[in-house]
């Protein structure tokens, strides 16, 4: 799996002290899917296009992370399953070959470098996202994008337990290590079972006593009437519209110029 | 198997996306019909749990890799199959977004893929009339494993389809099939031994669990699977390539561009009738070329896939049945 778990998924990665955008949470998702279709709508040759693209992320990911080195390296995750999927299109490619000056590159090795370019910003897209959003916010958002009530409740309910669980993961994964001497490794097939097994038996305990003391705080069993929040406001569909904007200038203007 | 965006057209994430929540929104209203307060905090539960048991990696025998379960199956026996999808959406969603792992614009594939076809079509059609309630651990373990093998064989296909109907990779759809299923093949079935094995030892220190488990009737289990051929034949059909496909394109070059005719008695009366039958010729309606037509004529085609699969099954049921 390639996220960092060493982060919690409670702060979403963001640095103490980074000022976040003061944008809605329903906007920031609109902004990072927007983004994602146009970076994804790139032909399969315009690897320039697509170069040009990266900065509207690569400037997101500067301007709001701490740690900018780690959030790049966070976002090449999604380089590899792009790398497996286009590797044989080099060979398979007739197209005719492109002429750089130096050297003439085959078609099918460019649109391998589009589709790895391509993967490489949508998930730093993503990266950005997690950046200027809390994983609340984020609940919020979806909510105020229309997904049904109990799902928002669900996915609220479930980021609050990450932390929690995957707490209880390392630690066992640590007394796992100790015992075994099997220090930062995989555990033996065989093992597996049983170190899941009681990590879900402690999740299931987990379960009974928050529902005893939701009940105890007066839960009354039902689903929110109209979700979480106010829908999305005149404002944010503006902005979103202006952001597709910028997006499509980046998209058509240099093929135009260029060409 | 998570799909990252570079793989989707905007096309087949947006269909894939449509598709997925009309599954989620099908599943939160069948889970307010039958509402027990209980359970939420246990699907959330779940949920993280199924996020922090992806954390323990397990070492892959003598290959010097480590893997982790998907956890669709696991959901499924413990939430039911509505609860489930909705629990592990929440998690594909939270990875996309906070993590970067699965891409923002393919999250509906992804649901799809990793959510639909484990909760909606293994659970009800393969693991639960295996397992049986629960009985055996032996049953358990050909019930996880039969249902894990089916349900990645099912998601990869899902990733073939709709890496090919992107048009983002140059391999034939026969070479990418045969490049995939075989993986999960194996995937699948160390899952579903890893899945068996927890689901038994639950089984014997909290029965409890499983008692209350929704179950899925297999007459949704089958409608929700009309509705995703519906969904494939008709929605990504709009959207695929119309590039000529492998063995079509091997042809081509063979015959470098000469067309290919065979003049014999047998060949013309064969066309004649394939002309005379086709009441779909090239996957559209009579006379149409459009893109719409030939969503019509994959989604009439289902249907009457549909129909001949249930007339086989009329035909070939058991006699005391009829009565």
């Amino acid at each position: 799996m390639p996220h960092n778990s060493e982060t919690p998924p409670g702060s979403g990665g963001v640095a103490a002290g980074v000022p976040r955008p003061a944008f809605s949470p329903a906007l920031k998702i609109a902004l990072a899917f927007i983004y994602a279709c146009f970076a994804v709508s790139f032909p399969k040759y315009d690897l320039a296009g697509v170069c040009i693209f990266a900065s509207l992320p690569l400037f997101a990911v500067c301007a709001y992370s701490k740690d900018v080195g780690r959030s790049l390296k966070n976002s090449l995750a999604a380089i590899p399953v792009a790398l497996a999927i286009g590797a044989a299109n080099p060979w398979l490619d007739a197209s005719p070959p492109f002429d750089f000056g130096f050297a003439k590159i085959p078609a099918g090795a460019v649109s391998l470098a589009v589709l790895c370019a391509k993967a490489w910003e949508c998930a730093m897209a993503a990266v950005a996202f997690s950046q200027v959003a809390s994983p609340n916010e984020m609940a919020k958002g979806l909510a105020a994008l229309g997904v049904p009530c109990p799902v928002a409740l669900q996915m609220s309910l479930t980021m609050r337990y990450i932390p929690i669980i995957s707490g209880e993961a390392k630690r066992m994964g640590a007394a796992y290590s100790a015992r075994s001497g099997r220090i930062g490794g995989a555990a033996k097939i065989s093992d597996w079972p049983k170190l899941a097994g009681s990590l879900m038996l402690r999740s299931l305990d987990r379960a009974a006593s928050v529902y005893d003391a939701m009940r105890a705080r007066g839960f009354e069993a039902k689903f929110p009437r109209g979700g979480f929040s106010g829908r999305a406001s005149a404002s944010d569909f503006i902005a979103a519209a202006a952001f597709a904007c910028v997006c499509a200038a980046f998209r058509f203007l240099p093929e135009r110029i260029f060409s | 198997m998570h799909m990252a965006d570079a793989l989707v057209s905007p096309a087949v994430g947006g269909v894939m996306i449509a598709a997925s929540a009309g599954l989620l929104w099908n599943s939160a209203r069948r889970l307010k019909e039958n509402f027990e307060p209980a359970r939420v905090p246990l699907m959330g539960v779940m949920g993280a749990f199924v996020f922090a048991a992806q954390m323990i990696n397990f070492a892959i025998p003598g290959t010097g890799s480590s893997g982790h379960i998907g956890g669709g199956m696991l959901l499924a026996a413990v939430l039911g199959s509505h609860g489930a999808f909705i629990a592990l959406s929440c998690v594909l969603a939270i990875q996309a977004f906070m993590f970067a792992d699965g891409g923002i614009l393919a999250l509906g594939c992804n649901i799809f893929n990793m959510g639909f076809f484990p909760c909606f079509v293994a659970y009800p059609l393969i693991f639960a009339p295996i397992a049986g309630g629960m009985k055996s651990p032996a049953r358990i373990m050909a019930a996880s494993i039969l249902g894990c093998v089916a349900a990645l064989q099912l998601g990869a296909f899902g990733v073939v389809l709709e890496t090919l109907c992107s048009g983002v990779t140059e391999l034939p759809f026969k070479t990418f099939a045969l490049l995939m299923q075989p993986i999960h093949l194996a995937i699948g079935a160390v899952e579903g031994a890893l899945t068996g094995a927890v689901l038994a030892f639950l089984k014997s220190s909290r029965p409890e669990v499983f008692e209350k488990t929704p179950k899925t009737p297999a007459k949704s289990a089958c409608a929700a699977l009309m509705i995703a051929a519906v969904a494939m034949a008709g929605g990504l059909s709009l959207a695929a390539s119309s590039d000529p496909d492998g063995l079509e394109w091997s042809v081509e070059r063979a015959a470098k561009g000469a067309e290919i005719s065979a003049d014999t008695p047998a060949h013309s009366a064969s066309e004649k009738i394939q002309n005379s039958s086709a009441v779909l010729p090239d996957y559209n309606l009579p006379g149409s070329e459009s893109a719409l037509g030939g969503a019509a004529a994959g989604i009439a085609g289902t249907f009457a896939a549909l129909a001949a699969a249930c007339a086989l099954g009329f035909l070939l049921r058991k006699p005391d049945s009829a009565s």
